[in-house]
């Protein structure tokens, strides 16, 4: 008689989605080289179908009672927050990838290292350990270098991927070197401990009595994610990756690896620093300062469309990263609205973005180029399809009744209220900025095509889906956000 | 949800309609545009018959909860119940009726005189969104549902400027764009900034925050704000957040040294679109500095007296010496909006009832003849195909009743008894000599120049000897006279009967001058 007692213990609220996930990805990665042929076409239904389960297994147990499993995973706020996000992202770059798969041949193993990477996506976002934390990031990364350079004959794509390699494994190294600080400060790895004996105990004094430990280590720590989340002057190797990356995988990087290396962030900056480094901060808004605004400035002369989505990536980042400068010890009170609005801007980005790359992608499959000026006359021809990017243009460059807007507005407030003013005024100042080049493309899209009537754009029905999702997506959060933000509020 | 909702509404169900209707359908996409305009103008009708002159406060609100931004403020207990509670509200008081009444016959009129050569689908709807956007714009009672409104005119004007405009049309699109863009970043964070200073959330001591629940509600800031203590909200952070709010106006407005992208989008725009520019959407600044400069910081509009007189003259000279040098019709009639809105300004600045009142006067009189200066140039320029002055001559013998409807236009735009430019400008000097003499003798130079120049192009145009290109050129046609015919009755009706706008008006001046006291 087997020990059923498994089946009762608090991991399936836990751990529920990573071990779902799991599963899915080994199923896949068995059925693809056991079956053969058109067999191939159902891996990506696998997958999604694995991806929705372990959706719905996240959020029947969105606001199940935090427990921990051996003291290295936890179903807390921001492990249940960022899984769902993650896990809505994952669906929608499996959709993107089942469309790509139908006009471009793409090795099988794609769909399992998808998934793969999630599951270190999920880790990275609800362990509070640092070794799972850095376990969960290297299986994120490994995963991602292969995938970018999956076009193998393609010397973009592999120069794409070789360059995430090396610069992946400098984020790793910085990162491992930081976190080894704080452990030789703190005598634990365990970060739930840390923030205890920070809180209730002496944990505190040591990290006041070596500042230049505590700064390096800080330091160390935000560069090598910083490095993952592309953000000035890490970020060199974004728009080449993006570029030469099939475009599945460039959507992926730019909003699954980035949500995740947030979350991380996230938990590292609340659970170590917040308490006794938060005289550090200030390089925070410093990074996010400079990364919205060369982010957006580089943006400007881009002609190529995946280019310039990989720069707007960046400037987005820097958005997304104004509310970390503000969780110090002084604002508990208000770290449930920041983690609210990041929260909030995350998925925003994440519709938005993987509905521009999944566009530009059709666009450049029909047409050959993807330079803005292939864009040229899509209304005429595809009037759903000019008018959906032309959604999450708006939505990415803040308009309201978008997505974009409300996140934006939702930042500013914070920032306003928290005497960060500055940031707040740079974060809109930069987003009209981004009005030049996001419009521009809108230009294109509506200008009538002078010369040969242009291939025909034809979506598959994977296409149609993930586009119709995504424009659901920004435009219900634009009008009712309401939606995510109670889910957000009861969260925090 | 009450009327003024509906009349926000109507225009983009319009819209939304002829977005269903096939691309060739071009008849039902005007029609449809006409009957939401016509149904938003008579809801707005329906809120100025039921308006009561004797009621303080905001009538017709029609509030509507939208969402809540969690946890935004603790307040003095710091409990953590705290949100932003954003709403979409609407309703109206003597200013804003009598801007959404000029909003109603404008947008009803730009719907008429609109002649897209294709594509009417999109053109019908992105006007529709702008109408929509004004009307919003001028009757909400909450600072984000006004910020979303002002958007909203702005990437729908942009469509309508991208895709439907004339010569360098690419150009004035994104540069209207820009500007009016950038100016939505110091407007929001003065609303924003407004908001927290009403519970203290900028308190220099402790003591003086209070356990009220943050909002954007217009009524209430309207009540809190003008008479916040300084330990609440401290002057130094009211004086930014008025600059941050003035910066937006200037922008807005048009206002030298930010006009450039004004005359650029006229001289671009189709002439149904430069009646929606220049008789409505460059009235959104001034409308925006009265509202919350003047209703919320009116120790503000004070202390920065001198500096918006000035600012105002320096645009009333600008504004007319820069229309005198113009060659094209377009843009002397943008530099001379330019010019009656520093008027505006200089109105606005001497902060007692007769100046406030004339600058409301103002922006209701040079909407209208604004509009009808772009729709007399439009018609004109339609058929000689050119609105150059120069290239113009001789056109009242060929277009006697064009020609006139243009006249009556220019002389009420230089303020002649009996039309509505008159009596906004008396007012307005009025008071602007009450507070500041020296400064409002200069700025009646603006007055004599604007009879110069717009004579100068009179004569030019429509006397001289014809062109003989222009010898088959045929008159106003009865749509046109009678579109026209309607703002110059409009025009000379407020000339003579200013009550009908003045009763509005006043109601709001009392109000604000006794916020101010």
């Amino acid at each position: 008689m087997p020990n059923l007692d498994v089946l009762h213990q608090p991991y399936w609220s836990t751990m529920g989605p990573i071990l779902i996930l799991s599963v899915t990805a080994f199923v896949v990665m068995v059925l693809e080289f056991s079956v053969s042929g058109r067999g191939k076409r159902w891996l990506h239904g696998v997958a999604l179908f694995g991806t929705a389960a372990a959706l719905a297994d996240a959020i029947l147990h969105l606001y199940a009672k935090p427990q921990a499993v051996l003291a290295t995973l936890q179903n807390d706020i921001l492990a249940n927050l960022f899984t769902v996000i993650l896990l809505c992202t994952t669906f929608l770059v499996l959709l993107f990838a089942w469309d790509y798969t139908q006009r471009v041949p793409l090795a099988p193993e794609h769909t399992y290292l998808i998934l793969f990477a999630v599951v270190g996506a999920l880790t990275m976002v609800s362990a509070v350990d640092m070794v799972a934390l850095y376990v969960g990031l290297e299986v994120l990364s490994v995963s991602s270098y292969v995938l970018a350079g999956l076009r193998t004959r393609k010397l973009s794509s592999v120069e794409g991927g070789i360059k995430y390699l090396v610069m992946g494994g400098v984020s790793s190294a910085l990162l491992l070197y930081g976190l080894s600080f704080v452990y030789g400060l703190s005598g634990t790895t365990n970060l739930g401990e840390l923030f205890a004996n920070q809180t209730f105990t002496a944990g505190a004094a040591i990290f006041q009595q070596y500042p230049a430990i505590t700064a390096l280590a800080f330091v160390l720590i935000l560069a090598g994610l910083g490095i993952k989340l592309s953000l000035v002057p890490f970020h060199m190797w974004t728009p080449d990756t993006y570029a030469g990356a099939p475009s599945p995988v460039s959507a992926m990087l730019s909003t699954l690896a980035k949500t995740a290396a947030f979350g991380m962030l996230l938990r590292i900056v609340l659970y170590v620093f917040a308490v006794s480094g938060d005289n550090l901060f200030y390089l925070i808004s410093l990074l996010a300062a400079v990364t919205m605004v060369v982010g957006n400035l580089i943006a400007l002369p881009q002609q190529d469309m995946k280019r310039l989505l990989a720069y707007s990536s960046v400037a987005q980042a820097g958005y997304v990263l104004v509310p970390f400068t503000m969780l110090t010890n002084a604002t508990v009170v208000d770290w449930g609205s920041l983690v609210d609005s990041i929260g909030f801007y995350l998925l925003a980005y994440t519709f938005m973005t993987v509905g521009a790359f999944a566009i530009v992608h059709v666009v450049q499959d029909a047409r050959g180029s993807r330079t803005a000026d292939a864009l040229t006359g899509l209304y005429q021809q595809s009037p759903w399809l000019a008018g959906s990017l032309t959604v999450f243009l708006l939505g990415l460059a803040g308009m309201p009744l978008t997505a974009g807007f409300i996140g934006k507005f939702y930042i500013f407030a914070d920032t306003l209220h928290l005497h960060h003013a500055w940031l707040g005024v740079l974060l809109f100042l930069t987003s009209v900025v981004s009005f030049y080049y996001y419009f521009g493309l809108i230009r294109k899209l509506y200008q009538p095509s002078i010369s040969v009537q242009p291939a025909r754009v034809q979506p598959t029905a994977a296409m149609s889906a993930l586009v119709g999702l995504c424009v659901l997506g920004t435009i219900v959060l634009g009008i009712v956000p309401a939606s995510w933000l109670h889910v957000l509020a009861a969260l925090t | 949800m009450g009327i003024t909702f509906w009349m926000v509404l109507m225009p983009i169900l319009a819209g939304l309609l002829v977005l269903l209707i096939p691309r060739t359908g071009e008849v039902a996409h005007r029609l449809l545009a006409l009957l939401g305009a016509l149904a938003a103008l008579v809801l707005a009708c329906v809120a100025w018959a039921r308006f009561d002159y004797h009621a303080t406060g905001f009538q017709q609100v029609s509030s509507l909860h939208w969402f809540t931004l969690p946890s935004l403020w603790h307040g003095a207990s710091g409990s953590g119940l705290g949100g932003l509670e954003i709403g979409l509200a609407f309703g109206v008081d003597g200013l804003s009726l009598g801007l959404v009444l000029l909003t109603g016959v404008i947008g009803l009129l730009a719907v008429l005189a609109a002649r897209p050569a294709e594509r009417t689908r999109e053109y019908f709807f992105w006007q529709s969104c702008v109408v929509a956007g004004l009307y919003g714009v001028f009757s909400a009672l909450n600072v984000f549902t006004f910020a979303v409104a002002l958007e909203l005119t702005l990437f729908a004007m942009f469509f309508l400027l991208y895709l439907f405009g004339q010569g360098r049309r690419q150009f004035a699109a994104m540069q209207f764009l820009l500007y009016r863009g950038l100016a939505t970043v110091p407007l929001l964070a003065a609303f924003v900034g407004l908001a927290y200073g009403a519970v203290g959330g900028y308190a220099a001591t402790a003591g003086a925050i209070t356990d009220h629940s943050l909002t954007l509600d217009v009524p209430t800031l309207l009540h809190v704000l003008p008479s916040a203590s300084a330990q609440m909200l401290p002057a130094s952070i009211r004086h930014v957040l008025f600059l941050c709010l003035l910066l937006a106006v200037f922008v807005e407005e048009a206002f030298v040294p930010f006009h450039t992208w004004l005359p650029t989008a006229h001289e671009a725009a189709d002439p149904a679109t430069s009646m929606l520019l220049g008789g409505l959407l460059t009235k959104t600044g001034a409308y925006a500095l009265l509202r919350f400069g003047v209703g919320m910081m009116p120790g503000e509009v004070r202390h920065f007296g001198t500096l918006l007189a000035v600012f105002g003259v320096i645009n009333i000279l600008y504004g007319a010496f820069a229309a005198w040098a113009q060659a094209d019709w377009r843009r002397l009639i943008a530099f001379s909006s330019i010019s009656h809105m520093g008027l505006v300004l200089l109105g606005i600045a001497a902060f007692n009832a007769a100046g406030l009142q004339g600058a409301m006067f103002l922006l209701v009189s040079s909407g209208l003849l604004t509009a009808l200066l772009f729709f007399l140039v439009g018609a004109i320029a339609e058929r000689t195909s050119t609105s150059r002055i120069a290239e113009l001559g001789g056109l009242s013998r060929r277009m006697p009743v064009l020609s006139g409807l243009l006249l009556v236009a220019a002389l009420g735009s230089l303020g002649l008894p009996l039309t509505s430019g008159f009596v906004s400008e008396v007012q307005a000097f009025i008071g602007s000599f009450g507070s500041f003499p020296a400064v409002s003798f200069v700025a009646l130079l603006g007055v004599i120049l604007s009879a110069v120049y717009l004579l100068q192009a009179m004569q030019r145009t429509t006397f001289g000897p014809l062109l003989p290109a222009y010898g088959r050129l045929y008159d106003a046609s009865p749509g046109e006279s009678i579109l026209a015919g309607l703002l110059v009755a409009m025009v000379l009706f407020i000339g003579i009967y200013p009550k009908v706008i003045g009763d509005l008006f006043g109601l709001t001046v009392n109000a604000l001058l006794g916020m101010g006291g």
